[in-house]
């Protein structure tokens, strides 16, 4: 309270349209310029581009409406309120646990701020093996400068918290690059909580930046409002037909709000865009809606460091390493980061029971994580997981390990193993079930060698869904164009990080804001200019 | 437990497994919960399990202290049912299936060894119990472990009650930052 809940305070001073469709008693039809479905980093910043054009805009949101007074830093309240199923998502086989956002402002109210613009490389693939146009890293150079600017995205000016600093003394003694992560923030206390939602607004969430300003130009927000079906006809969206969600944030209370406009967007991520297009049985002549979805898979290692660390304190991600990220020999690149380790996160990842568990967690305050994101999607061996819908009509993600990410997750256990000795760890452990401490690197390394590579014994989890809807000048390998617009439908665009033809090798909240800026201010013209 | 029973017990496990939803479907032992009651998912006969099995998995964790303990308990199972709540259909069958595996007689007792009821079942049968799933070489088991494992480990450590033993002294700035909810 002491910290002003600005979005209240806004809401109120500048009369925001907003509206909890739990609380809506009767089907209603509601018209617009636009339909924007999700508030997160595709719909937030898409909603301001086109309410600043002068487009009236209304964006739907599934999830509720929390802001900084709800944010208390406590984890079971926010992983149950912000993320989708409660940050019990898995994928089909239950191999991966997916940490996603489900709330306004999308998972951009739960990220840990890495801002990383989307790497040359990576661009350059979309254009020489997908054929993606307009995204060579001098078109795509504005896009990036103006959402760092309006995100205020900086390179972390402060110290490093131990958990990071553990990363950057590993990488220095081994000779490995590393680099300061930039962060979107303005004001940050570094307290380490960006994952529960910021309770000092210093994040520059959608919440709070991009969402304000289309409310403020007059947009309107529907929340606890599912999108259940995109109604075609004629070659267009007709409408959107959204559930009325009770206030348990889930029920349909029985009340239908139907939505129409003349452009509609979809930018409700990875896994509920291919949801909603194929409940919608949506014109896919080529079944490409789904496919290619990328993840990042994450590994961890754990180390147990002579110093305390603190990992629940302090900015969660200042540090980053690329050593891995590129190599030569064709195998899969890695990024290497670390996550906070609040007690709940810590617990839940460990996988012991008994006094083997409270061993561990009694260290919680030497311990130091370290995470590979494994950048996925760009090989034949690599070709990422597809959507499909459970028989109640919700979308799960089947992703199959591969033998070339089995070699890949194998490679940056190593890796991390390398880093966390050289840190001056005591013992690490890398996370797996058949995994224990380890003294020494050798006894490490050779474990690691050893550690059956099964599903549900490795520890899989990933926050950064991606793909799924890629972009593409050839329908028979993508389901929009490269200016996000559906191949099927005249009136339908998909601006978000389903668009990536692949995953992007870096934390890609910046890579969705300058996609969605270059599409949102293409749109915009073109919906004014007609 | 040897490794020859152990193995027998985790290809009897897999079988029930499979088979589990037929049987207790057939049985007819599913409890319809009551709309409106305090309870979203969990059935008596879940809220019975996992009052047996939590004291094992979190042996150490949680308070010795009988009172404490068994009031720790209900917190992890009445913030289980919510989680649990928030998933959707995919993961609320698996959940469901492995929870009539462990609450019907007869699976319960080839899947999991632990052949009396869970009220009267002793710590060791439990952890037995316990200790053959996380080691067993069947996904399946490995899984429903994964899946108990994580659920407790979550719903206790976010407990302020759960921090003092971990060292964690709790979110700073809390007098601050943290707004009481006006009830």
């Amino acid at each position: 309270m002491a910290v002003p809940d600005i979005f209240k305070q806004r809401s109120q001073s500048e009369n925001w349209d907003l509206n909890n469709a739990s609380t809506i008693q009767s089907n209603t039809t509601v018209e617009a310029d636009v339909i924007i479905i999700g508030t997160g980093a595709g719909g937030g910043v898409t909603a301001e581009v086109l309410s600043q054009a002068g487009l009236k805009v209304v964006m739907i949101e599934e999830g509720g409406l929390k802001t900084s007074d709800d944010f208390n830093m406590n984890e079971i309240e926010a992983y149950g309120d912000l993320y989708q199923e409660g940050a019990g998502r898995s994928t089909k086989d239950g191999a991966f646990s997916i940490f996603q956002g489900r709330t306004v402002g999308g998972t951009t109210v739960v990220n840990w701020t890495s801002s990383f613009r989307t790497p040359t490389s990576t661009l350059e693939h979309w254009t020489d093996v997908h054929g993606v146009k307009g995204f060579s890293a001098a078109e795509m150079k504005p896009y990036f400068e103006q959402m760092e600017k309006r995100l205020n995205v900086e390179k972390w000016k402060m110290a490093p918290n131990a958990n990071n600093d553990i990363l950057k003394r590993g990488c220095e003694k081994n000779n490995w690059s590393w680099a300061v992560i930039p962060r979107n923030v303005a004001g940050c206390w570094d307290l380490g909580y960006c994952g529960t939602g910021c309770p000092t607004n210093a994040k520059q969430s959608m919440l709070v930046t991009t969402v304000p300003e289309a409310l403020k130009n007059g947009g309107s927000l529907y929340y606890n409002c599912s999108a259940d079906r995109l109604i075609f006809s004629n070659n267009k969206v007709e409408s959107v037909e959204c559930l009325a969600l009770g206030k348990d944030g889930k029920t349909p209370t029985g009340v239908k709000l139907s939505f129409k406009a003349k452009h509609i967007v979809l930018s409700g991520g990875g896994i509920n865009n291919p949801g909603l297009l194929l409940r919608s049985n949506a014109p896919d002549p080529h079944n490409r809606i789904g496919k290619n979805t990328t993840i990042h898979p994450v590994n961890a290692n754990v180390a147990k460091m002579p110093d305390t660390v603190n990992a629940f304190y302090g900015a969660p991600q200042s540090i980053y390493s690329d050593q891995f990220q590129w190599p030569a020999d064709g195998e899969m690149g890695f990024k290497l980061e670390v996550p906070p380790m609040q007690p709940t996160m810590g617990g839940q990842i460990l996988g012991f029971h008994g006094f083997r568990l409270i061993d561990t967690m009694k260290d919680l305050p030497n311990l130091q994580a370290t995470i590979a994101l494994l950048r996925d999607g760009f090989t034949e061996q690599s070709q990422g997981g597809s959507i499909e819908l459970d028989p109640s009509g919700k979308p799960i993600l089947d992703y199959p390990l591969t033998d070339y990410i089995w070699k890949g997750l194998r490679k940056a256990h190593h890796a991390m193993a390398e880093l966390q000795f050289a840190a001056g760890a005591n013992q690490v452990m890398p996370l797996h079930h058949d995994a224990k401490f380890y003294k020494t690197l050798a006894e490490c390394k050779t474990a690691i060698d050893n550690l059956p590579q099964e599903i549900h014994r490795e520890r899989l989890l990933t926050a950064h869904i991606m793909g799924g809807c890629a972009m593409g000048e050839d329908e028979r390998t993508s389901v929009i164009n490269s200016d996000c617009r559906f191949h099927h439908a005249e009136n339908l665009s998909i601006i978000d990080g389903s668009a990536f033809p692949t995953s992007i090798g870096a934390n890609p909240q910046l890579s969705v804001y300058g996609l969605a800026l270059k599409q949102a201010s293409k749109l915009a013209k073109q919906l004014t200019n007609s | 437990m040897n490794r020859r029973s152990f193995l027998k017990l985790s290809a009897t496990g897999s079988a029930a497994l499979a088979a589990v939803g037929a049987t207790a479907s057939l049985s007819g032992c599913s409890e319809t919960l009551p709309e409106n009651g305090q309870w979203r998912v969990l059935r008596s006969q879940d809220r019975i399990m996992l009052a047996a099995i939590a004291p094992v998995m979190l042996k150490g964790s949680l308070p010795a202290e009988p009172t404490a303990n068994k009031a720790g308990v209900d917190t992890i199972i009445a913030t289980i049912d919510e989680a649990l709540f928030k998933l959707d259909a995919h993961n609320t069958k698996q959940i469901s299936d492995l929870f009539t595996l462990l609450t019907f007689g007869l699976t319960r007792g080839l899947a999991t060894g632990v052949w009396s009821k869970w009220e009267n079942a002793s710590e060791a049968e439990i952890e037995n119990f316990l200790n053959s799933w996380r080691e067993s070489s069947i996904g399946l088991l490995t899984l429903g472990y994964n899946g108990l494992n994580k659920l407790m480990c979550a719903t206790w450590f976010g407990q302020k009650e759960a921090w003092g033993a971990v060292g964690y002294p709790g979110p700073p700035y809390a007098d601050i930052l943290i707004t009481k909810k006006s009830v």
